[in-house]
């Protein structure tokens, strides 16, 4: 594997999406060639910071409820007005 | 292009399968498992695109109603983060479009309520120095946004390259390019810092 590929594999293999046969192509380029596997480190060391300075925040509590709330039907008013309306007679 | 081919069914697609089966089947509280399993990603992924707390809280909130009312168009059998995460990803196209504002910076200090990925038991992480980090954050909210949305998917979320390419509706060629672009840029920075 000559350098110019090598650079051009060398994200996807940081992040284990190349497939066998080039990941290993690509181990036996960077043990052999200084310049690439510097190249590598780096690339491995930017992609630690990027995920250490992505922090995970929480939600309110209420967040769930809230959405819940949004896409339940709400019961049509003028059934709601019958039901809550006291019977003839009483009261 | 290098990425594997390697379909997985996994136990949370089959179960996030089931949970929208009973949705549609008018148990609508299974719907609340699902947004229960997924809004600490979705609203992660907002915020850091948009860099905005309280924007970012009501977009996800319209994510999952929306996702809610599409969930009749969603094809079983097929995985459901995906499909979520490009509602969100479309949704903060949109926010951009029309607050054509740049996101607020990520360095008001957020941390208060914020809760520690499990994945930072990683010992790597010890060798990043916060000041690294807070200018690599800032870079991150630099960044020209599809290239941000590919960079807080693959760090943040994890996501395989396939699945950004689904999440953002472009070719594995181009998330590769995005990321291999962005990564440049953060390169730069960390060297400018050492």
């Amino acid at each position: 594997m000559r350098c110019n590929e090598s650079l051009q594999l060398i994200d996807a293999y940081v992040d284990g999406q190349l497939p066998e046969r080039l990941r290993a192509q690509l181990d036996d380029h960077l043990t052999t060639c200084a310049s690439c596997s510097t190249t590598a480190r780096s690339t491995r060391r930017v992609a630690e910071a990027a995920r250490n300075a992505l922090e995970v925040c929480a939600l309110p509590d209420d967040f769930a409820r809230r959405v819940m709330n949004a896409v339940s039907p709400r019961p049509r008013k003028g059934l709601l007005w019958r039901v809550s309306k006291p019977f003839p007679g009483r009261g | 292009m290098f990425v594997l081919e390697c379909p997985v069914i996994s136990p949370r697609l089959d179960s996030d399968n089931v949970l929208i089966q009973d949705c549609r089947a008018g148990n609508i509280d299974a719907y609340s498992l699902l947004v229960t399993r997924y809004r600490t990603g979705i609203y992660n992924f907002i915020r850091h695109t948009i860099g905005a707390e309280t924007d970012a809280q009501d977009l996800s909130q319209e994510v999952f109603v929306n996702a809610y009312g599409a969930l009749g168009r969603f094809r079983i059998g097929s995985p459901f983060e995906p499909w979520i995460y490009r509602i969100a990803a479309n949704l903060c196209r949109s926010y951009f479009r029309q607050a054509k504002r740049r996101p607020a910076s990520l360095d008001t200090d957020l941390r208060a309520d914020m809760t520690e990925d499990t994945s930072s038991a990683d010992p790597i992480r010890t060798t990043i120095s916060h000041e690294d980090q807070r200018r690599i954050r800032a870079a991150i909210v630099a960044l020209p946004e599809e290239q941000r949305m590919v960079v807080v998917l693959r760090h943040m979320r994890g996501q395989s390259y396939r699945e950004i390419s689904t999440v953002l509706g472009v070719p594995v060629t181009t998330v590769e390019h995005r990321l291999r672009a962005a990564r440049h840029v953060l390169r730069s920075v960390l060297e400018d810092s050492n």
